[in-house]
């Protein structure tokens, strides 16, 4: 192709979308068939023609065309929808729809909390279970348990992370954790590990160890407590989170003989 | 007095008449207007005109492969373009006949 046929090429293009640009608002079929037309049009006419000479501005020729053609300026959106090609509009509506859809799974994978209290419960040696929760008694070098079982109950697999006990609570132990569906009293076996707990499966979480004293200095008959959820740290695709599980009664923690202020406050 | 005004009028009678000699295409009408001294019309108009008289049913229309660039779409005039011609025809001889007594001494 030479410089002059691609210079005349350009020229009918530019010249061209301006007319479609001008009949934007007809419907897509009848403007594509005008537009065919005057690119055949375009084709025959001699080389070197003028074309705005010979045809008047885009603008111009638009405007003739319709006043002859006695096709009326269309407003609205059935006129927009129906000026788009088809095709367009189905890529549009697909387009949508898998933006839709995927913001609709990313919302639900935000949402996404499986994990509830399963069905057992233990609470340190010496609890006194009330109507209005649980009292655990602080006993300053004595052993120490706390857990509970958790359960996914939805439909997909979860991996567990641990249970993010907040460091002022008055023990030092470490996270244990039953093998999936334990079978009768096993409880919590074996150092935690993270791991994936499928639907339908339950696993028995505690934490082992020795109350001793926070870092606070707590006086005989002082307490703290109120807390009612264990938290679970999980991942879901990518997604990482603390499950809030609730307890089956909130506890509080009493300190009859106080907290002595000679010992190691260092919390692990 | 402008000849493009006057022949607005008279375009698809005129347009209609070329298709009806034979089948033919856009170009190829406007280039039997300007020869037959109708120029000035505007391809437009033509084509605009084409496509009213298309719509109407007294043309009809069909793609042909061209060898030099897209394909022509070809006319042919229709049984109901032949009567509008003939209605058409009648009319503009009435018309004429009033004018040239009205405008000739």
């Amino acid at each position: 192709m030479n410089a002059e046929v691609y210079v005349r090429r350009v020229e009918f293009e530019v010249y061209i979308r301006r007319v479609e640009l001008e009949l934007r608002d007809l419907p897509w079929k009848q403007r594509h068939d005008l537009v065919a037309e005057l690119r055949g049009h375009l084709a025959e006419l001699p080389v070197g023609t003028d074309l705005p000479a010979k045809l008047g501005p885009p603008e111009q020729y638009a405007a003739d065309l319709r006043s002859a053609a006695g096709l009326e300026r269309r407003r609205g959106p059935i006129a927009f929808l129906r000026a788009r090609r088809p095709r367009n509009l189905i890529l549009i509506v697909v387009l949508l729809t898998l933006i839709g859809l995927a913001i609709g799974a990313v919302v639900w994978i935000d949402r996404y909390q499986p994990l509830a209290f399963g069905n057992a419960y233990q609470a340190p040696l010496g609890a006194d279970f009330g109507f209005k929760g649980d009292t655990f008694v602080f006993h300053e070098g004595r052993p120490f348990i706390f857990g509970m079982e958790i359960a996914n109950t939805r439909r997909f697999t979860v991996r567990v992370l641990g249970v993010p006990l907040e460091s002022y609570f008055p023990w030092r132990a470490r996270l244990f954790m039953s093998v999936p569906n334990y079978t009768g009293a096993t409880m919590a076996s074996v150092p935690f590990h993270s791991f994936d707990l499928k639907p339908g499966e339950r696993v028995f979480l505690a934490y082992k160890g020795v109350w001793t004293c926070p870092a606070g200095i707590i006086s005989p008959g002082g307490g703290f407590g109120g807390e009612d959820y264990f938290p679970v740290r999980y991942s879901f695709l990518w997604r990482t989170a603390t499950a809030h599980v609730r307890l089956p009664e909130p506890f509080e923690i009493v300190f009859p003989k106080g907290c002595s202020p000679h010992k190691d406050r260092t919390h692990p | 007095m402008d000849q493009t005004q006057l022949l607005k009028g008279v375009l698809e009678l005129a347009v209609l008449a070329v298709i009806a000699q034979k089948e033919t295409y856009g170009y190829e009408i406007l280039s039997t207007l300007e020869a037959a001294g109708l120029d000035g019309v505007g391809d437009a108009s033509v084509y605009g005109t084409l496509r009213r008289l298309e719509q109407a049913g007294h043309v009809t229309s069909r793609l042909e492969a061209s060898d030099s660039g897209p394909a022509r779409k070809y006319y042919a005039v229709t049984p109901a373009g032949r009567a509008q011609l003939v209605s058409g025809t009648a009319t503009w001889e009435r018309v004429r006949s009033s004018l040239d007594a009205l405008v000739q001494p």
